[in-house]
């Protein structure tokens, strides 16, 4: 028997409204779904990297101990680096260390005849004083202290003579 | 008014489940978001410093041996208190070696700017002959504790030269505490093992200041027999 609807068609919902609730109500469906995989992906993920963090904690943790048994090592290591930091620091300060080692390299090539009246030495400067009873010595002196090579600069700041001590030379020299 | 209701009942229902739906994802989405977020960024540096230990280990482990021997050179070297008897014992054992006669030592303490690195100047004078004091002021860099020549004066008389010098040796106080576990602790590098190696040749005191002990006064049994 054929079904009969009494109703005014106007109260009907309109079809294109009846078509638009079937796409929304599939749509929904597959929403559902995306969600219900996303969270199954999502508890799965964080199980696993939950699981990777408690085996990297245990290992931490024995790596731990492992160091602590080498405590005194350690403490060794670490005084080492301090003093030598300590030890850079003081050797890269201004020393009087190279002047000292020129002065005795060219008195050590001095000419026979010549005397040390004073040296004063300090971080990059040396003031010295040469005497020498000769005239000509006092020339080889001076070629030898400029031929030498030892130092960079040398200043001649005076030549005195005394007939009884004879020739003085001062110098500043700078290596 | 009763086309409209019809119209919002078929429609209606899928809207408000789409909503919830829309809700729910956004809520799952960000909460899982950040609890990932959060156990991912726990595991990064829990790896982190997994390599950081692991690497700490092995550098402790390899270098065990060496870092005993060098952590008594490197203490000589710069010691932690004022080391002025160490250097007073130091310049006389190499005057007799360098042939000169010490007539003079003095030291007093004095500090570097603020920096735990503090210093003793050293004055002292000697006599010998030119070669010999020349000789013994080039001795003294290659001695332990590490000295600083600030100022030689050399003065001339006849066969004799007196000197006066001024010197420099050093002292800081021991590191206190070790650096966390986890900070990354390098082995000795290159650099400091030529440090090392050089400071090994250098002329080193027999006896340290660490190495003092009261020599009494001792227990006596009874008083009344010296």
């Amino acid at each position: 028997m054929p079904s009969i609807n009494l109703l005014p068609r106007d109260l009907a919902p309109k079809a294109s409204f009846i078509k638009a609730s079937g796409a929304i109500r599939k749509l929904t469906t597959l929403g559902v779904i995306a969600l219900l995989v996303s969270l199954g992906v999502s508890i799965g993920l964080f199980l696993i990297i939950s699981n990777r963090l408690k085996v990297s904690t245990a290992r931490k943790e024995q790596l731990e101990q492992n160091i602590k048994a080498l405590q005194a090592t350690e403490q060794k290591l670490v005084l080492i680096k301090d003093r030598l930091a300590f030890a850079s620091d003081v050797l890269a300060r201004p020393s009087g260390v190279e002047e000292a080692k020129a002065i005795q390299e060219l008195v050590g090539v001095f000419p026979e005849g010549v005397g040390v009246k004073a040296i004063d030495i300090k971080p990059d400067l040396t003031s010295a004083s040469f005497q020498t009873q000769d005239s000509l010595v006092l020339t080889q002196m001076m070629a030898t202290i400029v031929s030498s090579g030892i130092y960079k600069k040398v200043d001649l700041m005076g030549i005195n003579f005394i007939p009884a001590t004879g020739f003085t030379a001062s110098f500043n020299l700078t290596n | 008014m009763t086309f409209l209701g019809a119209n919002l009942r078929v429609v209606g229902g899928p809207v408000v489940f789409l909503l919830i739906l829309v809700g729910l994802t956004i809520f799952v989405i960000n909460t899982g978001f950040k609890q990932i977020s959060q156990v991912q960024n726990k595991l990064t540096e829990s790896q982190k410093q997994e390599v950081v230990l692991a690497s700490k280990l092995d550098t402790l482990q390899k270098g065990r041996e060496s870092f005993e021997n060098f952590s008594d050179l490197s203490v000589i070297a710069i010691p932690d208190k004022p080391p002025t008897a160490v250097i007073s014992s130091q310049l006389k054992t190499l005057a007799g070696t360098g042939g000169v006669v010490i007539t003079k030592i003095s030291g007093t303490a004095q500090r570097v700017n603020d920096s735990p690195l503090q210093s003793v100047e050293v004055e002292m004078t000697f006599e010998g002959d030119l070669n010999q004091a020349l000789g013994y002021v080039n001795m003294l860099p290659s001695t332990l504790p590490l000295l600083m020549i600030e100022e030689v004066r050399l003065s001339g008389q006849e066969s004799v030269t007196r000197t006066q010098m001024k010197l420099a040796a050093f002292f800081a106080p021991l590191p206190q505490t070790l650096p966390a576990i986890t900070t990354a602790i390098g082995d000795i590098s290159e650099e400091e093992k030529g440090l090392l190696t050089k400071f090994s040749s250098y002329s080193q005191p027999t006896f340290s200041s660490a190495e003092l002990a009261p020599g009494g006064p001792y227990e006596r049994v009874d008083l009344f027999n010296f």
